[in-house]
């Protein structure tokens, strides 16, 4: 009974999280040079946007994003040379993401630049319930993961505040406003090539 | 030492104020203005016991808004710190489905 209850409170964060940066990609932190690791929950966001003044127009704005999200994870690494993370890292971050309810939207490869990057999103009830940004490039690895309800709308107007380019957020192949109608059949990503430069 | 005697005596000698003085006296007692509040009660707190539980509630008094606003000071760092994590947080992930969204516009005036 007691194994049974702790092995139960150990499976709980897997439910309760149901995409999670993989360890392999936590411990690139130790080869990076530079390391970004933003983790709010949803405690810290709503601490964060009691501090966001309705007074000024735009924090008002990332204050009503802040609505219906459950967290905010990146992790971004810089590193001296190439090669410090493999493509192993990423399909342990894809494999996550090939699960009911996700699909990817956009996948963009640049041979010349050795760039490669995805957006995902997890659909839930019609709405968007989830977005996993993965940027590869040489010597820079990026991962955000923003979870719960997106309003792609209000995430749209965000652009040109707070240093984020003007008319981001628009993410090709998400409609103006909020998706409607039943979650699209996930994409079986499995053995595709990425989309060529 | 008689002329001494004699003046001592004279002026020691007892003399009946009259039968007004007695009334003047109790006339001027009952005009007397009341004492100030804050007098009848410093008046009350003579007694040390009741000084030291007044010094204790003062002291508790002022620890506990001392902790209140070490507290909300506390707080409001932490949610300082949240703000800048959610800013920059925000900040990456419009650069980065911002170079997206320069790509795949780039390839779709492409073809």
């Amino acid at each position: 009974m007691r194994i049974a209850a702790i092995l139960s409170m150990a499976c709980l964060p897997m439910f309760a999280q149901d995409f999670r940066i993989p360890e392999s990609v936590e411990k690139l932190a130790t080869k990076a040079t530079e390391t970004v690791d933003v983790s709010l929950d949803g405690a810290l966001l709503h601490l964060a946007g009691r501090f966001l003044s309705d007074k000024k127009p735009d924090e008002a704005q990332a204050r009503n994003v802040l609505n219906g999200l459950k967290g905010v994870y990146v992790r971004n690494f810089e590193f001296d040379k190439e090669g410090e993370y493999t493509w192993d890292d990423l399909e342990a971050i894809r494999s996550q993401l090939r699960g009911p309810g996700w699909s990817k939207i956009v996948g963009v490869t640049s041979k010349r630049d050795k760039e490669h990057t995805e957006v995902w999103l997890k659909t839930e009830e019609g709405h968007a319930g989830g977005i996993v940004v993965v940027a590869a490039e040489p010597k820079e690895l990026t991962v955000v993961y923003i979870n719960g309800t997106i309003d792609m709308q209000k995430l749209a107007e965000l652009g040109g505040k707070f240093g984020i380019p003007p008319q981001t957020f628009d993410v090709p192949g998400i409609p103006p406003g909020v998706p409607r109608g039943p979650s699209p059949t996930p994409k079986n990503d499995a053995g595709k090539k990425p989309a060529q430069d | 030492m008689s002329r001494l005697d004699d003046g001592l005596r004279e002026a020691l000698r007892r003399v009946d104020p009259g039968p007004d003085f007695t009334r003047a006296v109790l006339e001027r007692a009952a005009a007397r203005p009341k004492e100030s509040w804050w007098r009848r009660l410093a008046f009350g707190m003579r007694p040390p016991l009741v000084r030291w539980a007044a010094a204790g509630l003062v002291a508790c008094a002022l620890l506990a808004t001392g902790v209140e606003y070490q507290h909300e000071r506390q707080q409001r760092a932490e949610g300082e710190a949240a703000k800048q994590q959610l800013v920059l947080a925000l900040r990456i992930a419009g650069a980065k489905l911002h170079g997206v969204q320069e790509k795949v516009l780039e390839r779709a005036n492409r073809e």
